[in-house]
């Protein structure tokens, strides 16, 4: 009866001892801080950067842990016993360590949340450049046809501005309103637009996958009125394209 | 004799003018409205240090649908407002001031973003108090992290430049109403130039610390103080973090995220503004054509029936005078020319309402099918925007807990801070 008891109270006791561990291994020798559930590894994938180690507040050097000092650390133990000096529930690992496993979810969530505001962006600004292509396609379309059915039309500087910036106006004559209207573009009326394409005999590549520099230039050359000026922004487009997928 | 006599002419000089004022004046309202002189955002004429350049976030505006009227569609539509397009437009015309203070080049990262981005050294907001193709009129509010008002409930109303209107090119350059957000912007640049750089030094620092208050309460908060001797109280920074503190240094990595969604709300207005512009300036546009045209015939109907209603009273109430025949004849031709032309004026005024009813209609189908189009993407702007800031804000929940945690551990006696060190005890 005495062994069966003994038995009974050394399985408890291991139990309880072991932190009422959760990690299904059955094993009480479990007190490293890796086999804890409730806090992640400290090498949790992270997606961004490792946790940032340098900037903790404390040195390296072996932290007291909130235990009766007379109690030996874990690191002490060779003999992979159960951490009698741990109350129930509480983590084994070090500050050190646990900070590091807060660092590592944090960057994990920041990276996770940089990937959801990259694709969002990319999106938004996909979004944006179809529609200014199809503005650009609607305006030439629309100028073609005015082009087509009227001339010497009272509402002079459409004909060439339609479709495009507003900058072809500058210049022309007739029409110093607008001429001074596309001197203001700057001043916050205008929105980025687009404007033509390149020549039929240079391929202009997909926009896609443009980033930031490739987009910026994408929409320079399309709203360039100057066809020399727009051929050499799209050939400077095509460079930087070329560029970044050899660099990639 | 010569008084009766003049007595005549004043009577028919009455009803002459009675007539012919009525045929003159309405003939005449045809106004000339010449574009207007441009006034231009002052640019910046050297760089502004990174560290006193502020950001600055235009809140989309108030619409300005009056409660007691929200419900009722016609009496708004007498007003000439349209809630959606009202709605739309308060997102438009934000993009507008943003894209003036940005090109002005006086400013750090201009943004226009929902109420619930605080953390910023400038905020505006507005409300639209009227807002047609033909007159736009404002309220704008700008307050900076600290507390200061820059400009508080400032009224911007003018006419639409017709130069905008004049070409499609013209209408896609220069918004109608540029002089008005260029006015806002100089207006901004006025209220800067009374500060001195210290403290706009200060205010950077006091949206960093509010921020990074607001994230981890109890580790970060005492870095800034509130200055009750100001007027109004202003928030100060009292003390800074140590450049090396951990938890400064994580709620800053958060602020990089922070900045990114605004950036990402930011292009959400872009895009939607973008994408309404073409049309939203076309029907402004027409609508001034409308709205121009009801004003117009409205003027003239008043001259007219006054006129009118003036040469029939005139014809009827001066009293009598004639004590000869010939004159007797004379006053009774010009009392009955009198009559007949002020029902004549009066009628023709009549008629100038119901044209002028007729624009008023015209500018009612525009407004409403204008309305039906934008609406859509409203909803969809509005949507992506609440979806962002909602995730966003669930994922701020997620890095407090984080950074409350982390300073939990901090607490946490360590070797060295528990210790003290020998060699600084002798």
């Amino acid at each position: 009866m005495l062994p069966r008891v003994l038995h009974i109270g050394a399985l408890i006791g291991a139990a309880v001892l072991t932190g009422c561990a959760t990690s299904g291994s059955g094993t009480p020798s479990i007190p490293s801080p890796t086999s804890s559930p409730s806090s992640p590894l400290p090498s949790i994938p992270s997606p961004t950067s490792t946790p940032s180690a340098p900037s903790l507040p404390s040195p390296t050097s072996t932290p007291s842990l909130p235990s009766p000092p007379s109690t030996p650390s874990s690191s002490d133990r060779a003999d992979g016993s159960a951490d009698v000096g741990v109350p129930e529930g509480e983590d084994a690992r070090t500050p050190e360590e646990r900070r590091s496993g807060v660092d590592g979810k944090l960057d994990a969530s920041l990276g996770t949340f940089d990937e959801q505001i990259r694709k969002e962006q990319q999106r938004t600004a996909q979004e944006r450049d179809a529609r200014a292509a199809g503005r650009a396609e609607a305006g030439a379309v629309d100028e073609a046809q005015r082009s087509g059915k009227q001339e010497g039309r009272d509402r002079s500087g459409d004909l060439r501005s339609e479709g495009t910036a507003g900058s072809g106006e500058k210049g022309e004559k007739g029409d110093a309103e607008a001429g001074e209207q596309s001197g203001d573009q700057t001043a916050g009326g205008a929105m980025p637009r687009g404007g033509g394409g390149a020549s039929a005999g240079n391929a202009v590549p997909n926009g896609d996958d443009d980033d930031i520099i490739a987009r910026r230039l994408r929409k320079a050359a399309e709203s360039e009125t100057d066809p020399e000026l727009k051929e050499k922004l799209w050939k400077e487009y095509r460079d930087y394209k070329e560029n970044t997928r050899g660099g990639s | 004799m010569i008084r009766a006599t003049s007595r005549v002419a004043c009577l028919l000089s009455t009803l002459l003018t009675g007539s012919l004022g009525a045929g003159l004046i309405s003939g005449c309202v045809v106004q000339e409205t010449r574009p207007q002189a441009k006034v231009q955002a002052t640019q910046a004429v050297q760089e502004i240090p990174g560290e006193e350049r502020l950001d600055v976030v235009i809140h989309s505006f108030d619409p300005g649908i009056p409660d007691e009227l929200a419900a009722d569609e016609d009496a708004l539509a007498k007003k000439r407002i349209y809630p959606d397009l009202r709605k739309a437009e308060a997102r438009y015309i934000a993009t507008m001031l943003r894209n003036t203070l940005e090109s002005s080049a006086q400013w750090g990262a201009v943004r226009v973003g929902p109420e619930s981005v605080q953390f910023v050294d400038l905020s505006v907001s507005g409300k639209i108090i009227e807002s047609t193709g033909k007159h736009l009129a404002i309220e704008v509010t700008a307050r900076d992290i600290a507390g200061r008002v820059w400009l508080q409930n400032r009224r911007y109303e003018g006419e639409a430049d017709l130069g905008s209107y004049k070409t499609d090119a013209a209408l896609r350059a220069r918004d109608p109403f540029q002089n008005l957000y260029s006015m806002i912007a100089n207006d901004l640049l006025a209220a800067r130039a009374k500060l001195d750089a210290r403290a706009l030094r200060e205010l950077r620092q006091v949206t960093d610390l509010a921020f990074a208050e607001d994230l981890a309460p109890g580790a970060l908060s005492g870095y800034l103080v509130k200055d009750e001797k100001s007027k109004p109280p202003l928030m100060r920074v009292s003390r800074l973090p140590a450049a090396d503190d951990p938890l400064a240094m994580r709620t800053q990595r958060i602020r990089e995220r922070d900045t990114a969604v605004i950036d990402t709300l930011d292009g959400y207005y872009m895009a939607f503004t973008e994408q309404m512009q073409q049309s939203y300036g076309e029907f402004r546009r027409t609508s001034y054509e409308e709205i121009d045209k009801e004003e117009q015939a409205r003027s003239s109907a008043r001259t007219r029936t006054i006129l009118g209603a003036a040469a029939i009273a005139a014809a009827i109430l001066v009293p009598g005078s004639c004590n000869s025949n010939t004159s007797c004849n004379l006053e009774s031709a010009a009392r009955y020319a009198g009559s007949v032309g002020g029902v004549a004026a009066f009628l023709s005024g009549l008629k100038k309402y119901a044209d002028a009813r007729t624009h008023a209609q015209s500018f009612g189908e525009l407004a409403r099918s204008f309305q039906s189009e934008v609406a859509p993407q409203v909803v969809e702007v509005e949507g992506r925007s609440l979806k962002l800031s909602g995730s966003a804000e669930e994922q701020y929940r997620e890095w407090r807990r984080l950074l409350r945690e982390y300073q939990a551990e901090d607490q946490f006696p360590t070797a060295s801070a528990s210790a003290p060190a020998p060699a600084s005890s002798p």
